[in-house]
């Protein structure tokens, strides 16, 4: 999947949180989590798909006590501790919003695993040509600035000047104008630098290396009619469900269908790539 | 044709400019020693005639602080530092004129530009975008940008890291990317302001045969300014001498080296090791024999001055055949080098106990990077100067800053021998030169560690620096500013000093007054550890030569033995004797021991 123009990426991802935002539904919350969920095993493996999927139980777990516990609303009783009642209908609202946030944190990492700050800028490159390069100067700066502060640090606790308490305090004041200034003494050779190879002379063109094909365009053309599907089937899916007073459901499975087909769409890719190159070799 | 022409151009910097820009070593004529009040006066650059030729390969020597840098950046539009004009500046043909300081010239891809900060010139985060970046500011349709970059990389041999981020590179390919990035615009003109000085001997001769190509196999015409020339000279045809702003010299490099031994004597160390030495034996021949007897057969082509290794073995070879001399023939024979010295030396180091010492050391980043130190004894002596050589990302520096009980080993433990105190110098030294001005930075050293004013009033003296109390850190020479980071670490009372780099950057000068302030102080019973890839600093000054490898101590030994037995790691004099002379290591070597 990720040799995919960074631009059908975006469009999926974009599809899919966009969805997974809306999908204040079990089932859709369900299909998305789980759709993410796979999606970032496929592409973190699994032992650091765990350690987050313990950080995301657990916000679930608080997310569905805190609405259990302050929200009344709903006919289905089920216990009633100090005259407060906790309602059937008050803890699936809050497992779905629950479930729906984590599904979108878990998109928004794959999609920082898959596209990056890189594709945003290949997505907006042409567009938006002065922000992208301040977008990669910032990328070049931040390094070079945690290498100088971890030499700065480096030095003086070899001086073992670095006091503590309020001189402490005062200590990284110093350090800070210090970094600043080096930093700055370094921002003149760039911009000497940016100069002299004509920068600012005029409109700067984009240099692209990633082309756009037939095969792109139909790709995209393609995952936009499922975007428009799963969109529909997510809008039927909604409108037909009630959390309160109690929860109701109407229309079929059927229209979830390609709802599902989206979130689970990076797993199939995936393993579908797997699977040729398992029968190839 | 000349590429570059200058016809009675003198150049100053505005007065109200005077005080930042006078102020900077490399930008202004003022040499060291003196103060530099008087200089707002009179021009930085005062320049009758200079003509480079169309597709030669130039160098731009001087002294630090000569006006290299101000007159390469005036040939610039777009570089031209503020201030006052006079003359004509013809550059490529057109003549120059810069009106307003937002000037840019017609294609400002025709002149290439390299500064010494390979990091600091790289704008965006990635190779690719970065060979790209001054074709986009040409507004060049993306196909062509595309098929440059392609042509350019596989040029400089880029293709391998070519998907790296610039974060990720080392020092050399940074500045081979710099290189390169310019070369995509397709430039007629390089002018490059000391490229190599932050490199490491390794890196910087990649970049100066890759710079070589550039003017041979497309006929681009170079000015360089540096002020290490051991790799450089030999590529040169012409040099231009600068002193104190003024042309002194413009010829070819064997008219040059007469100049720098008839005019200008105190220049003679920055040139390459295999000159000096032939320059030493000539003057030898000349005294001791005026007229060799049945002439002195030198091989053909030895009328020139050597510069390189080859020939200066070449030409030594030819020396030693002749002077069927007895004092030779007795070294030839009897001259492994002094076994009984070494022996005398190892009994005067039983004698005195180690005062830092480690013994299995081992030390990583982290789990995913694996062991940098595999292991490393070391036992640091009073009243030593030792030295750890080894490449580039060798774990020199890691190691060093473990001794300094910066690091702390994930096994193994530093010892130091009662209460010393340890100081760090570390590579970069803007890392601890970090107030307004060099006195402030002093006395921060100074307070808290039973040092006051007086210490570093006489420090300020004994280092002559006197003249520079009040300027900005950033504002001096890179020698200056090795002293003063030395001084205020003195001035923390440390018993063992570590050293990364010392003689990054500075020009031969300002490393043989370092070299002499080492050897003082060690005199005065302190030990000093220094990471280098100095060789022949470390031959000349060190007490014992180390080489880190594989996260190992490999071959420890005194300067001359170990890099009498080295190949590579072993200095040009060595080189150039090995087989001929045994047992020299130093120019001195040579002198004192071969030919006295």
């Amino acid at each position: 999947m990720r040799d995919f123009h960074p631009l059908v990426l975006f469009l999926y991802f974009a599809a899919v949180i966009a969805l997974s935002m809306c999908a204040l539904h079990p089932v859709y919350a369900a299909l998305s989590f789980a759709g993410a969920l796979t999606a970032y095993i496929c592409f973190k493996g699994l032992r650091a798909s765990l350690r987050l999927c313990a950080w995301l139980l657990l916000f679930v777990l608080v997310m569905t006590a805190f609405n259990a516990g302050f929200n009344h609303a709903g006919l289905t009783v089920l216990a009633k501790p100090g005259g407060n009642p906790i309602t059937l209908e008050a803890l699936v609202f809050g497992l779905t919003s629950g479930v729906l946030l984590a599904s979108v944190i878990l998109w928004f990492s794959c999609y920082q695993e898959v596209v990056g700050a890189a594709g945003i800028r290949i997505v907006f490159g042409r567009i938006l040509p002065g922000t992208s390069l301040i977008v990669s100067m910032v990328f070049a700066f931040i390094p070079r600035l945690s290498n100088r502060a971890t030499a700065l640090q480096d030095a003086h606790t070899a001086l073992a000047t670095g006091e503590k308490g309020i001189v402490r305090l005062r200590w990284l004041s110093t350090m800070t104008s210090a970094l600043m200034g080096w930093s700055m003494e370094s921002g003149l050779v760039t911009a000497a630098s940016m100069k002299a190879r004509g920068y600012g002379m005029r409109k700067r063109s984009s240099y692209r290396p990633l082309r756009w094909r037939r095969y792109e365009s139909l790709l995209f053309a393609a995952l936009l009619l499922l975007v428009m599907a799963a969109a529909v089937s997510l809008v039927l899916g909604l409108r037909g469900y009630l959390f309160y007073p109690y929860i109701s459901a109407s229309g079929s499975v059927w229209q979830q269908l390609p709802y599902a087909l989206i979130m689970v769409l990076p797993l199939l890719i995936q393993g579908g790539d797997k699977l040729r190159w398992m029968l190839s070799s | 044709m000349d590429a570059v022409k200058l016809t009675g151009f003198s150049f100053a910097y505005p007065p109200e400019a005077a005080s930042a820009a006078l102020a900077r070593a490399d930008y202004v004529a003022c040499s060291g020693g003196e103060p530099c009040v008087g200089a707002a006066s009179k021009p930085t650059l005062d320049i009758d005639d200079l003509r480079v030729p169309v597709g030669s390969f130039t160098l731009l020597a001087g002294m630090t602080g000569c006006g290299k840098s101000t007159l390469l950046q005036c040939l610039k539009a777009e570089l031209a530092p503020q201030g006052l004009r006079q003359g004509i500046v013809e550059v490529l043909g057109s003549e120059l004129t810069i009106t307003q300081q937002d000037s840019h010239s017609e294609d400002p891809g025709r002149i290439g530009f390299v500064m010494q900060d390979a990091e600091a010139q790289i704008v965006t985060d990635t190779v690719g975008e970065e060979l790209a970046f001054g074709l986009e500011n040409l507004a060049l349709p993306s196909a062509v940008i595309q098929r440059r970059v392609a042509e350019i990389a596989a040029f400089f041999g880029i293709s391998g890291w070519f998907d790296k981020k610039t974060s990720e590179l080392s020092g050399g390919q940074k500045q081979l990317l710099n290189l390169a990035a310019i070369m995509t615009m397709h430039p007629v003109l390089l002018l490059l302001d000391e490229p190599t000085s932050q490199l490491d001997p390794l890196a910087s001769k990649e970049f100066l045969s890759a710079l070589y190509r550039v003017n041979q196999e497309l006929g681009i015409t170079i000015l360089i300014a540096e002020h290490h020339l051991s790799d450089l000279l030999p590529l040169c045809e012409t040099v231009v001498f600068l002193d104190e702003g003024r042309r002194v010299f413009d010829g070819g490099v064997q008219d040059f080296i007469v100049f720098c031994t008839t005019e200008k004597p105190l220049y003679l160390p920055a040139l390459p090791a295999a000159t000096q030495l032939a320059l030493t034996l000539a003057a030898r021949e000349d005294k001791c024999q005026p007229m060799p007897e049945e002439g002195l057969e030198l091989p053909t082509g030895a009328q020139d001055t050597p510069t390189t290794v080859r020939d200066a073995r070449n030409l030594l070879q030819a020396v030693v055949c002749a002077r069927k001399d007895a004092a030779i023939q007795k070294l030839n024979s009897g001259a492994a080098p002094g076994f009984q010295e070494l022996l005398s030396g190892a009994e005067t180091e039983r004698a005195s106990a180690p005062v830092l010492t480690t013994h299995d050391l081992w030390f990583s980043y982290g789990k995913e990077h694996g062991f940098v130190l595999k292991g490393v004894d070391v036992a640091a002596r009073r009243g030593r100067i030792h030295a750890i050589l080894g490449s580039n990302g060798s774990g020199k520096s890691t190691l060093l800053f473990a001794l300094a009980g910066v690091r702390k080993p994930q096994r193994g433990r530093v010892r130091v021998e009662g209460k010393l105190r340890r100081a760090a110098l570390p590579q970069d030294v803007k890392a601890i030169l970090i107030r307004d001005t060099v006195r402030e930075d002093l006395e921060e050293g100074a307070t808290g560690f039973g040092s006051d004013r007086e210490a570093v009033q006489g420090i300020l003296e004994e280092f002559r620096l006197t003249h520079l109390v009040n300027r900005h850190p950033y504002d001096i020479s890179a020698g200056e500013q090795q002293k003063v980071a030395l001084a205020k670490l003195l001035l923390t009372n440390p018993d063992i000093l570590l050293l990364d780099e010392p003689t990054k950057g500075i020009d031969a000068a300002a490393k043989q007054e370092l070299g002499i302030l080492l050897r003082n102080l060690v005199a005065l019973g302190r030990s000093i550890i220094i990471a280098s890839h100095d060789l022949a600093f470390t031959a000349e000054y060190a007490d014992e030569c180390v080489l880190l490898f594989n996260g190992q101590l490999a071959g420890a030994g005194k300067p001359k033995e170990f890099f009498d037995g080295n190949l590579f790691y072993a200095t040009d004099i060595n080189r150039i004797t090995r087989g001929i002379l045994p047992g020299c290591v130093t120019l001195d070597d040579v002198l004192g021991r071969a030919l006295g």
